[in-house]
């Protein structure tokens, strides 16, 4: 991302979206979830821990997602997030509104999908 | 490796964050921090290059608290410490209060037992009468504008007679000649034998002017009130009382315009009036129904025959006063006119409440102060019980002061537990108001209120509630106020020496006690002289034997015994027949009984 102000507002923007996708098929805990943005990405979206972390807590405020602390042996506990019903439900409803939105930016740019 | 969660706790600072949650997000956050040094560490970075890495992200764009902020809620209070000083929340101090006190109290049954039933008999005592007072005396009459409305008498007090019943020219004189008054009603007595509907029975009746419910306001709930040329000799319409109508008539709807039978005669029945509507008057005269008073001349002409009630309803805006200096105006006149019967004759106008309610009034409000004594023996009684139970409380008053309680806040708690037990007590003593009504009403004499109509409205429910609390705040005082007196210092040398709860404590229940004698000396005294008043009446030697006698009363119907020729063959026979029976060792018969009423015979 080369503009700084189109690389926030995107990530504004996606960031739910990135969120609940990643915790759909399984639950995860926050630095989990940091790393596999940055990874899936290939390093193009990253989110910092003072980003990060108040947007889960928003998203768990919503009942969007629901956080738990899990313990494992030989390990520190950790709080796990995991997709609630009502988070499955905005999840489909935002994906849908993204896939429209990337065709509707790509027909008009023609830039094509990879 | 590094510690980071300083770091975070100084970011999270001014977010008003609950304890918990704070330790929760710090706890969170670190690890994060965490697992990116260690993670940087195995790139191959410098302790002192990862945590600065670390950090950076921490503080990128100072977005942590920010962010935060909008997500997490405040804590809007303080969580409550035992005995933490300065703000308060009073609801929820309150509850806890509560809690703390039903535990109490559940904990020492005994002593709650004891405490709720002496509360219950004081309450429960001062909700009866109050009930009573509530009907009798505070309670509107069934009429509409009962302040409007007055008994007229005529005054003989040269006589004996202060308040004498007026005679018929007298009543047609006034009512003819005041001008202060809507209208004017006489009354009087009558006894009716029903009779071709099922037993034969002896009825309390009266003779009423025609225009008597109107003047009262009082509209009958089946048929009409009374027309005004129905008011003449001749006429035989009656209107029946609600009870007469249920018990003999089997609330028959259709009983307007059908005939009964009355003193031989056939009435036809105009109306039936609402349950409740009875009429002030003789003792134990409850009218049944009510018949057109129907002056003959030779009646409308009578001076001296007194046998009327006369009731008026003032015109709005007059008051009693100008009513009573008119109706004294016309009896002087009258005097002058008619002096060989109303020589030295005036009139007395009195409200009609103060008629109905004078004699039981003073009586009434004398019970309602004895039962507020008894509440007040009741409460010193709990308040001792309370005294010594704190003594031995003074442990716990010791800790919670020295843990840091507010003398204030332990004051509030003795009062909450109080309160508490009194409205237990209240809850207790309603229900011992309820059995105590039904023997307080077998007392109140049937022509002051009608006594099924005495019961437990919102009205004393209200009265029995502020009791409660009002007395639980009474007897909780001195405990309260000796538990925030108390002197920890003292308490936690003494130990358990003092078991008795110090000589201060030992005054004041000292004091209780010596109040509470002197108060029930005073209502032993009271209720000594009531009974033995009444022994006296009972011993009272009447000038006659009034043991194994027994009494009939016999009303003749006038068409078929219309004289004395025909009456006194009747009254012989009766007298031969009775005086025959086995058993019986002589009969008479009198006009009156003595010692009762001399109702007249209409």
């Amino acid at each position: 991302m080369s503009s700084p102000i189109l690389d926030r507002e995107l990530k504004k923007g996606s960031a739910e979206l990135l969120i609940l996708s990643l915790v759909e098929d399984r639950p995860r805990h926050g630095y989990d979830i940091g790393q596999l943005i940055e990874l899936r990405s290939r390093g193009t979206l990253r989110f910092n821990v003072a980003s990060l972390y108040p947007l889960l807590y928003r998203l768990e405020k919503r009942g969007w997602i629901r956080g738990r602390w899990v313990e494992k042996a030989g390990q520190r506990r950790r709080r796990y997030y995991r997709l609630t019903p009502a988070g499955e439900k905005i999840l489909a409803a935002q994906r849908e509104g993204w896939r429209d939105f990337v065709e509707a930016i790509s027909r008009i740019t023609g830039i094509q999908h990879a | 490796m590094p510690e980071f969660k300083e770091e975070i706790r100084k970011r999270l600072e001014g977010l008003g964050l609950s304890p918990a949650r704070e330790a929760e997000i710090v706890e969170e956050l670190s690890q994060h921090l965490d697992d990116q040094y260690e993670q940087a560490m195995s790139r191959g970075a410098g302790e002192a290059e990862a945590r600065q890495a670390v950090l950076a992200e921490l503080n990128e764009n100072d977005l942590l608290a920010p962010g935060l902020k909008r997500v997490e809620r405040r804590v809007t209070h303080e969580p409550l410490v035992m005995g933490k000083e300065g703000k308060t929340n009073m609801i929820a101090d309150f509850w806890q209060d509560l809690r703390y006190a039903a535990r109490m109290l559940a904990r020492t049954p005994a002593f709650t037992t004891i405490a709720v039933l002496a509360l219950a008999l004081g309450i429960g005592a001062n909700t009866a009468i109050f009930s009573v007072v509530n009907k009798v005396l505070l309670q509107p009459l069934p009429f509409k504008n009962p302040n409007e409305l007055v008994i007229i008498w005529e005054n003989a007090t040269h006589l004996g007679f202060p308040k004498n019943t007026p005679s018929p020219a007298n009543f047609i004189d006034w009512r003819d000649q005041s001008t202060l008054f809507t209208g004017m009603a006489a009354m009087a007595p009558k006894d009716f034998s029903l009779t071709g509907v099922g037993e034969p029975e002896r009825l309390d009746g009266r003779k009423v002017s025609a225009n008597l419910f109107d003047l009262l306001g009082v509209q009958p709930r089946l048929g009409r009130n009374f027309l005004p040329e129905e008011d003449k000799p001749g006429t035989r319409v009656v209107i029946l009382n609600y009870g007469l109508w249920q018990r003999r008539f089997g609330s028959d709807p259709k009983i307007v315009g059908q005939a009964v039978n009355l003193n031989g005669e056939s009435y036809s029945v105009v109306g039936v009036m609402p349950p409740g509507i009875e009429l002030p008057g003789f003792d134990n005269w409850k009218d049944q129904l009510w018949v057109p008073i129907a002056f003959s001349s030779e009646e409308a002409q009578s001076r001296g025959n007194h046998y009327l009630e006369a009731i008026a309803r003032m015109k709005p805006g007059v008051t009693l006063k100008q009513a009573r200096v008119e109706m004294e105006t016309i009896a002087a006149r009258l005097a002058q006119q008619y002096p060989e019967e109303n020589k030295r004759i005036s009139a007395v106008v009195n409200p009609l409440h103060e008629e109905i309610v004078g004699d039981i009034k003073p009586a009434l409000l004398v019970l309602l102060g004895a039962v507020g004594f008894v509440l007040l023996i009741a409460c010193a009684n709990v308040a001792n019980l309370l005294l010594a139970r704190a003594a031995v409380r003074q442990k716990e008053i010791a800790l919670r002061l020295a843990l840091g309680a507010s003398r204030s806040r332990l004051t509030r708690q003795f009062l909450t537990e109080s309160v508490l037990l009194a409205v237990l007590g209240g809850a207790v003593g309603l229900m011992f108001a309820f059995a105590g009504l039904r023997i307080l009403t077998a007392f109140i004499p049937a022509t002051i209120s009608q006594p099924e109509l005495i019961g437990i409205d919102g009205k004393v429910l209200a009265f029995t509630a502020l009791v409660a609390v009002v007395t639980g705040l009474i007897f909780g005082l001195a405990p309260a106020a000796q538990a925030s007196n108390f002197s920890l210092n003292e308490t936690l040398k003494e130990g358990g020496r003092d078991a008795a709860g110090g000589s201060k404590g030992a005054r004041l229940r000292g004091l209780l006690v010596i109040a509470e004698v002197a108060v029930s000396f005073v209502l032993l005294i009271g209720a000594g002289l009531l009974i033995s008043s009444f022994l006296h009446l009972r011993n009272l030697d009447p000038g006659f034997r009034a043991d194994h006698v027994l009494t009939a009363k016999i009303d003749l119907p006038e068409l078929k015994y219309p004289d004395r020729e025909h009456r006194i063959p009747f009254f012989d026979d009766v007298l031969r027949r009775v005086r025959a029976l086995p058993g019986v060792q002589s009969a008479a018969l009198a006009g009156n009984l003595p010692l009762t009423y001399a109702r007249p015979a209409a």
